[in-house]
Parts: C-alpha cells; sequence; structure tokens
C-alpha cells in the first residue's frame, strides 16, 4: 500500500529533500505531486485526490498559510496538511493551525521528525 | 562591540552547524567570529537573503564550486557527479542560506528583536564577486570548515547605528 503525497514548494532542492526524507521515514509513497506555490497546488489537488499534503510557507503567488486556508474551504478538513517551515515561533504555529494546518516540521528536520509528525496522519 | 553583533555571531555558528549536520551530513568547524571585511565578498557561489524587523540586514553565503557541489549532492542524497546543473546548485545553496537565515531568526526571536526575512538570490558562476552597501559593513562573519579543509563563509551584516540591548 502506498499513499499519495502532494509536496508544496517553490525550492525544487526542497521538494526533493522531502521524498527523499519520506522514503527514508520508511513511508510508502505510491504517487508524488509536485507545486512550485499554493496556486500550483490548488491545481494539482484538482486532478485528483491525496492522502497528505506537505507545504512550505514561504512562496511566491499563493504562501503556504492561504494555500492552507483555500485548501480547507474547498475540500473540508481532509487532507491532512503538515507545514514544513524555518518559521518556527508560536504565533506562526497558532496561526498555522488556526488555519487548518494539522502539523508542522521546521527545517532543518531528519527523517525520524518526518516520521514523528506525518506518521499519525497516514493508515 | 554592540551586543547584538557578538549574538549574532554565536547564532549564525549554532545555526550553521545545525543545518549542515542535519541537511548537508557534513561537520563544519567555525572559526572565530570577525566583522565582515569590506563592502564584498567573493566566490564562485554566492547568496544573498535581505531581512527587516528590528534591524536591517542581510546574510550572505559564500563557496567554492567545489563545495557547493558537494553540499548540493549530499542535500539531494545523490553523488557529487551526478550535479552538472548549476541552477541545482543554485537552488540548493538558496535554501542553505534560507534554513541558516531561518534558525537565525527564531534565536533572534527568543532575544526579543523581530525579524522578517526575504527570498535568497544566489550567484553561481566562477570567482565571482557580490558587492553590498557602504552601509552594510558591520555585523558578523564566521568560516566554516570540513575535514578537507573547504570553506563555507556567512555573514550577518547590519545597517549602521545597531540597537546596543536586546
Amino acid at each position: 500500500m502506498g499513499y499519495k503525497v502532494l509536496i508544496v514548494d517553490d525550492s525544487t532542492t526542497m521538494r526533493k529533500i522531502v521524498m527523499r526524507s519520506l522514503r527514508q521515514a520508511g513511508i510508502s509513497v505510491a504517487e508524488v505531486k509536485e507545486a512550485g506555490d499554493g496556486v500550483q497546488g490548488m491545481e494539482a489537488l484538482k486532478q485528483g485526490e491525496v492522502d497528505l499534503i506537505l507545504s512550505d510557507v514561504n512562496m511566491p503567488n499563493m504562501n503556504g498559510l492561504e494555500f492552507v486556508e483555500k485548501v480547507r474551504q474547498e475540500l473540508g478538513d481532509k487532507p491532512p496538511i503538515v507545514m514544513i517551515t524555518t518559521e518556527g515561533g508560536e504565533d506562526f504555529i497558532a496561526q498555522a493551525l488556526s488555519k487548518g494546518a494539522n502539523g508542522y516540521i521546521k527545517k532543518p528536520f531528519t527523517p525520524e521528525k518526518i516520521q514523528e509528525v506525518v506518521g499519525p496522519f497516514l493508515h | 562591540m554592540p551586543r547584538i553583533y557578538q549574538k549574532s555571531a554565536d547564532f549564525l555558528i549554532s545555526a550553521v552547524k545545525d543545518v549542515m549536520e542535519t541537511m548537508v551530513f557534513m561537520d563544519m568547524s567555525p572559526s572565530e567570529p570577525t566583522q565582515p571585511e569590506g563592502t564584498s565578498l567573493a566566490g564562485d557561489v554566492v547568496s544573498t537573503l535581505g531581512f527587516t524587523g528590528t534591524e536591517n540586514g542581510i546574510f550572505v553565503t559564500s563557496v567554492g564550486m567545489d563545495l557547493a557541489r558537494k553540499i548540493t549532492a549530499n542535500m539531494l542524497g545523490m553523488e557529487e557527479e551526478e550535479i552538472q546543473d548549476k541552477s541545482e546548485i543554485s537552488d540548493a545553496m538558496g535554501e542553505l542560506t534560507n534554513m541558516i537565515a531561518g534558525n537565525v531568526k527564531v534565536l533572534w526571536s527568543d532575544e526579543g528583536w523581530e525579524m522578517e526575512i526575504s527570498v535568497p538570490v544566489v550567484m553561481a558562476g566562477k570567482e565571482l564577486e557580490a558587492r553590498f552597501s557602504r552601509n552594510l559593513v558591520e555585523g558578523a562573519a564566521v568560516d566554516f570548515v570540513n575535514e578537507d579543509g573547504e570553506r563555507l563563509r556567512v555573514e550577518i551584516r547590519l545597517g549602521e547605528n545597531p540597537i546596543e540591548n536586546g
């Protein structure tokens, strides 16, 4: 069994690091969709459901918080969304969670951290 | 020396070691912090990232192409020989600079200082030189060296008349 994952980040490097970290965390990924910003992320979601979204915050066109808000408006409380970000302040975390994010991972991160945060959302 | 310079140096060392060990799997030894030198910084891959808030300024990183390629390969889990595209190296070094700045931002906030960081700008080539405004000549600069003697220089340059206390 593998999961469908959407990775939203304007850095191709970070998208590859996230993919690699998911594999190293032992998470079985059947399909990866990639998007460079929130607008592309919404387009990717129109192409089909995913089991998990991992999103950066600081992106052009539609940032991560705007993207979370949009996903929740249009798709409800699924799929789970985990922010992957350099933002680590309590204000940011509270804001992300209030907009509908389910968790966050602060950069830099290890595969173990990915498993710890993402694992509970995958069945 | 304004306290913010010494604190910034400490934060740079902590941030770079954390990012390099966690994401690049590379141990780096820091030099003694100094003031940045002059109004320019040379290197094959030079990344700059601006910030505003309690202070205004920039983060700068500079490396040779060999170390930049090694860093990129390690971040992506690839062999160095596979890294041929300069844009891949630029993106990786930009992300590295972004993570370092993000780490420093969190440490600054613990001091009660605010910081909003911009998107990194990366130049990649051969023996490039980034030039800065004359009011961005003070702050903290640290050289980090790996076991092969390759150097990563990281600077935080602050505008004139920084705050004396947190």
